[in-house]
């Protein structure tokens, strides 16, 4: 119970001082919270979607990126090791925004694809570089004794690999995946400079529809914090149900 | 017809030579003890019979089969030759008895409900019938080996064998699995042993293999190697225990 009272004064402590804030903000700017966000429901919805659809297939892409990759990096080729190296390199050493800048202006025109598609394939192979080394730490904290049971049972390393190890590093890699896919789902917020319609932008074009910044920023905020924070619930949730006893 | 043969093994971990010509053959229905001073090749000539590490030197022949290194042929020799080690032998994310079942579904190719059935019978005969829906973290030291062991007898091997299996364990939990042990010798389970259990060796082995140094120095009865050891290695390693 101590905990949970805890964590309840906490927000209210935040609670507070950002009351604080808005009082003397109000002094100042003149809220319209029944124009922002009431009668813009619509566009905070259709942003939701988008936001939801790019995150969600990206989620997809990144993951699988991220095993994949996170195979190479435990392989006994020291060629595939290395593939795998340099890509995580890249992407951890670049700026989001300019890897979805790159995509677009670059191979988007070359290939001529949709901006979704742009946006998707910039947050996947963004993301995939970070879930690469969660998966290849999960795999390596696997003990050895794991592969060379499975080995001398006379397992296949197909078998091996997806009967005994995935499954126990997939549980330990769980709570990190959970934050990439966190991250993942805000960092779709830059997609909006190229144009894409997601909660962000959406945001941006209600605020000077509107002529309130104040009340739309916070409203794709309060948003966003349900979003990431309704995931990390279910993952906590999904945590505990797979625990191995 | 023996069941095992290895003739010279040799290997090497970078400048030490862990095994230095090793040359024993075990035959169907004995159980092979193998002693000797810590850190002298026990296990990694164990380890190197069924390829978990690959020899530099010398021949293994298993049944009719010329180990090497090549999957097809590793996984033929493994399906007939179980392993157990120390200890981290089973799946911590799959109960006891689906510990049992998987090898034998995907390794014997068993149909699902009769490796169930398998599973039950060897897990009642080490005398884990009430916990074969446990999983490995819920079990103590002893009845997660004990499992261990019924896995591999429920693959109806040509040969077991153990690599120190009770030494990560207190000395209630060695007895329960050494009497399982001794009862998979008593009908007559080929098995080559490593460990320091000089009552298992005295009450449950055929032969004793005393090795030091990476060489066999002695290859012989039980009552034998403990009442007259030959090499002064034996010697001193009898009196230190």
């Amino acid at each position: 119970m101590g905990r949970i009272l805890k964590k309840i004064s906490i927000a209210a402590f935040i609670v507070a001082i950002g009351g604080i804030f808005y009082y003397l903000l109000s002094l100042q700017y003149p809220f319209h919270w029944n124009v922002v966000p009431m009668d813009y429901l619509k566009m905070y919805y259709l942003g939701l979607l988008m936001t939801l659809k790019i995150s969600l297939v990206s989620m997809v892409f990144s993951f699988v990126i991220g095993v994949v990759g996170g195979i190479m990096k435990v392989s006994k080729s020291e060629t595939l090791r290395d593939l795998a190296s340099v890509y995580v390199t890249f992407f951890r050493n670049i700026p989001l925004l300019v890897v979805i800048l790159l995509v677009y202006y670059g191979v988007g025109t070359v290939f001529d694809f949709p901006r979704f598609w742009a946006a998707v394939i910039a947050l996947s192979t963004f993301e995939g570089a970070y879930m690469i080394e969660i998966i290849r730490a999960g795999i390596q904290s696997i003990p050895k004794e794991q592969f060379e049971t499975s080995e001398a049972l006379g397992l296949s390393s197909k078998e091996r690999f997806f009967d005994i190890i995935l499954p126990q590093a997939f549980r330990n890699a769980l709570p990190s995946l959970t934050g990439q896919f966190i991250s993942l789902v805000k960092d779709s917020s830059l997609a909006s400079v190229i144009a894409i319609n997601e909660l962000t932008q959406r945001g941006t074009q209600v605020a000077t529809m509107a002529l309130a910044s104040f009340e739309s920023y916070i409203t794709i905020a309060v948003i966003y914090f349900t979003l990431t924070y309704t995931l990390s619930f279910i993952s906590s949730k999904l945590e505990r149900r797979l625990a191995i006893p | 017809m023996s069941v095992i043969s290895a003739k010279d093994v040799r290997k090497s971990f970078g400048e030490i030579e862990v095994l230095r010509g090793i040359s024993m053959e075990v035959e169907k229905g004995e159980v092979v003890v193998l002693m000797g001073p810590s850190g002298t090749g026990k296990s990694t000539f164990l380890r190197t019979l069924n390829f978990l590490e690959i020899p530099d030197d010398g021949e293994i022949v298993f049944n009719d089969i010329k180990m090497k290194n090549d999957v097809t042929i590793l996984r033929r020799a493994r399906s007939r030759m179980a392993f157990v080690s120390q200890s981290y032998n089973l799946f911590p994310h799959m109960t006891a008895l689906k510990n049992v079942v998987y090898p034998l579904v995907k390794v014997k190719k068993m149909e699902k409900n009769e490796a169930r059935k398998k599973a039950a019978e060897v897990l009642l005969r080490v005398g884990l019938e009430d916990k074969i829906n446990s999983y490995p973290g819920q079990l103590s030291g002893g009845q997660k080996q004990r499992v261990a062991i019924a896995r591999a007898i429920a693959m109806q091997p040509d040969l077991i064998l153990f690599d120190e299996p009770t030494s990560a364990l207190d000395p209630e939990m060695t007895s329960e699995v050494l009497k399982v042990m001794k009862e998979l010798a008593n009908m007559g389970t080929t098995m080559i042993v490593v460990t320091h259990e000089i009552g298992f060796a005295r009450d449950a082995a055929d032969r004793v293999v005393f090795m030091s140094d990476g060489i066999i120095l002695e290859n012989t009865e039980p009552k034998e190697f403990f009442k007259r050891p030959k090499s002064e290695k034996a010697v001193k390693f009898l009196a230190r225990l």
